[in-house]
């Protein structure tokens, strides 16, 4: 009797504490969530105030923090006016679109084969390979600005769109290996050793059975050099600030020394992010796959 | 299996090669000029290519460069015939640029570029620049004599003339007068600080603070603002060498420690909120907007406090730049343009220069900008101050503004000798880019309350020590 009835009592006894741990887990649960939740916004609030911004008069934009207002798109009128002889949004946009689209193109069809090469059957010292590229990142690139100013002068390339087009190919080259890299070690060996019984080339094997599996990878990698390269100023700025000129700097154009211009940059600044943030938008589901696929496992 | 799916893999691999190339090709042929329109929405044609011939022109962005720009396709190029490329760039990128440009190429990218007062002595001095006498003693278009002088001075050195003024301003003290006449307050025409700083925290309230001075660390900030308190209080950076270089620091001097303590007090006791962040935009919002009663800034301001949207138009009165031991302090800026040595062709850079700097583009944005004549590039020449239209549309800080102009200390700015003149703001060397900023950031800590006046110019002493000889 004793015993049934400490058992009972220990029975209990666990049950008080599965449901005290679970209550425990759930506050926890809800506390994280709405701890992300004030860390996403944030995240997010200054780029809710920019767009906001530019919805806005200078002098309401400038003064104590407004949430309600008349809403003008006068500054996104006065940004996208054009002036002859001056950098226009169009330009600029032509610009950067054209050398971002090319240059992620270059980095993708250099770094597939190099990828392949280093994790599906790597090469010898692949290690030391993987090792290098990632070492061509490690000079800070103001350090190299004056060589590569003179380079680019001496070879008549100053002020092109060619060679931010060789400077974001290089630049996203190394990155782009690393990441592909993983990606292609998810791909089953097996896989590729049937496609080479059945008489695959190496080209049929990496178009055919290799791209299929890793294609949000290649998806997410294509991504993020586009999006180093839209965003990239220095090296932009310092190259080609008279032809060739790039979004970011076409909303420097727009910050004045003598006068207030938040309202302005804000509304130049939102159109320069429209097309990353798009391109996120319509790639969410590949990147996010590609992502978990093994980059940042 | 794999045989015959789809395309042969040599078509892909041609078609993705020509589709490459293709792009390439489009990338490399394009220099990035575009078809655009006029400012008043007609359609042009590139800025590329004008039958005259075609510059680059490399300007700071400001409304009143944004202003020659768009008048440049109807009254230069249609005149002309020179189709001008004009390069936007913010103020610290635009130092960057410029100075690497004519410094290690001599002209290499950009035709004509706008310098400040700082770099125009120093690049004349290293042959960097086109003397700009050579044109402007025979052009009777451009009317030599009509630049104000100290303006010119601080363009110059006995060498030549380096750039010629596009902009300039001074400084002076801007207050509310409706606010100091309800106060009972007269504010004397050339006051000193110790009149403004009383002033000042009369007037100061828990709605509107004193006075608006600049605390944001910079060269160009904290440092020209203060630089101008400091040379009335009889202090100066360094001492000069015979050989005019510099000598040893002076922050230590009793003259320097009385500025920074009556500069970093007067914030403290009557300044702005968020002091140590400010300079001229933000002291610009907060007068707009009421929260301060004066504000010692650059002249160039008060055309936006008196123009058409302006909350605060018709309500200010303006001072000369407040004193202490000198008799004047204004400080003395201008945006210029400059030739660099090894332009492809300077006639032609010159032919631009001489209009957009000339005395008759005053009368052509006064007639032709939607904002009128208030907005024209001030400070440059004396026939704009007898302009009866001009006149008319400035009355409230012409005067003013020109006997700031006349007044600044160019070539004597404080009461010993020093290096790097002319200059009354900063010191016209190189050093001071970098020393002038990293002490600012001691100052500004000292405003923001993080350290002591004291620790703020020890560590300046040691900082400017790093250049004396």
């Amino acid at each position: 009797m004793t015993t049934r009835l400490q058992e009972r009592r220990q029975q209990q006894q666990k049950e008080h504490l599965a449901n005290k741990s679970l209550g425990v887990s759930r506050w926890f649960s809800i506390s994280m969530a709405a701890l992300a939740w004030v860390v996403a916004a944030l995240f997010f609030f200054p780029v809710f105030w920019m767009v906001l911004n530019g919805f806005k008069e200078e002098i309401d934009a400038n003064t104590s923090p407004k949430l309600f207002f008349d809403p003008t798109l006068d500054r996104y009128s006065e940004v996208t006016t054009q002036t002859q002889g001056l950098l226009s949004f169009s330009e600029a946009f032509a610009n950067s679109f054209l050398i971002v689209l090319i240059s992620t193109l270059l980095v993708l069809f250099l770094a597939i084969p190099a990828a392949y090469a280093l994790s599906i059957y790597p090469v010898k010292k692949w290690r030391d390979v993987l090792f290098f590229f990632i070492s061509t990142k490690f000079l800070p690139v103001v350090a190299a600005i004056l060589p590569l100013w003179v380079i680019a002068e001496s070879l008549g390339l100053l002020n092109t769109r060619l060679v931010l087009v060789i400077l974001y190919t290089a630049m996203n080259l190394p990155l782009a290996v690393w990441m592909l890299r993983s990606f292609f070690g998810e791909v089953p060996r097996e896989l590729v050793e049937a496609s080479q019984i059945d008489g695959a080339t190496l080209g049929q094997q990496i178009r055919n059975v290799i791209l299929p599996i890793v294609a949000p990878g290649i998806a997410a990698t294509a991504l993020l050099c586009v999006i180093f390269a839209w965003n990239e100023f220095f090296l932009a700025v310092q190259l080609n600030p008279v032809d060739g000129s790039t979004v970011p700097i076409w909303v420097t154009t727009n910050v004045s020394t003598r006068g207030n211009f938040l309202a302005k940059l804000s509304a130049a600044s939102t159109l320069a992010t429209l097309p990353v943030v798009l391109a996120g938008w319509v790639a969410q589901k590949r990147m996010i796959r590609g992502l978990a696929m093994g980059a940042i496992k | 299996m794999f045989e015959g799916q789809g395309r042969k893999p040599g078509q892909w691999r041609l078609m993705a090669v020509l589709a490459i190339f293709a792009l390439i090709v489009a990338a490399c042929t394009g220099d990035g000029g575009s078809d655009t329109t006029d400012a008043d929405g007609t359609d042009a044609t590139s800025g590329n290519g004008g039958e005259g011939g075609e510059i680059n022109v490399a300007i700071v962005g400001n409304p009143q460069m944004e202003d020659i720009a768009a008048l440049t396709p109807d009254h230069f190029t249609a005149e002309t015939g020179v189709a001008v490329n004009y390069t936007i760039l913010e103020e610290q990128t635009l130092r960057e640029i410029v100075t690497r440009d004519v410094g290690a190429g001599g002209g290499v990218q950009f035709d004509v570029v706008m310098i400040g007062m700082f770099e125009a002595p120093q690049f004349g001095a290293n042959g960097w620049l086109v003397d700009l006498n050579q044109y402007a003693d025979g052009d009777a278009d451009y009317a030599k004599d009509d630049l104000i002088p100290a303006v010119v001075g601080g363009l110059s050195t006995d060498e030549g003339l380096w750039a010629s003024p596009f902009y300039a301003e001074s400084s002076f003290l801007m207050y509310r007068q409706d606010v100091l006449d309800d106060a009972g307050i007269t504010m004397p025409g050339a006051p000193t600080w110790d009149e403004v700083a009383e002033i000042a925290r009369t007037i100061d309230s828990d709605e509107m603070a004193g006075i608006c001075l600049r605390g944001k660390p910079g060269w160009g900030d904290l440092g020209a603002s203060f630089t101008t308190v400091l040379n009335t209080f009889g202090g100066t950076w360094w001492l000069a060498n015979d050989d005019g270089s510099i000598g040893a620091a002076q922050v230590d001097q009793p003259e320097f420690a009385e500025a920074l303590n009556f500069y970093v007090d007067l914030i403290s006791d009557a300044g702005q909120d968020d002091a140590a962040n400010s300079s001229f935009n933000e002291c610009l919002t907060q007068y707009q907007d009421g929260q301060v009663a004066m504000w010692y800034d650059a002249t160039v301001a008060a055309g936006i406090l008196e123009s058409d949207d302006s909350p605060v138009k018709g309500l200010n009165g303006y001072a000369l730049a407040p004193t202490n031991v000198t008799d004047a302090s204004g400080w003395l800026w201008s945006w210029a343009l400059a030739i660099p040595q090894n332009a492809p062709d300077a006639d032609l850079a010159w032919e631009y220069v001489s209009w957009a700097t000339g005395p008759d583009y005053l009368v052509t944005a006064g007639e032709n900008l939607d904002s009128g004549w208030a907005a024209v590039p001030p400070g440059t020449r004396e026939s704009l101050y007898e302009n009866p239209s001009y006149e008319a549309a400035a009355s409230a800080f012409a005067d003013k503004t020109l006997e700031a102009m006349l007044a600044a200390p160019i070539d004597n700015p404080g009461t010993t000798p020093r290096p790097g003149l002319p200059g009354v703001q900063y010191v016209g060397v190189p050093e001071f880019q970098d020393i002038g900023t990293r002490c600012t950031e001691q100052f500004s800590a000292a405003i923001a309350g993080q350290i002591s006046v004291e620790d703020a110019l020890d560590s300046c002493q040691t900082i400017a020590s790093e250049v004396s000889s």
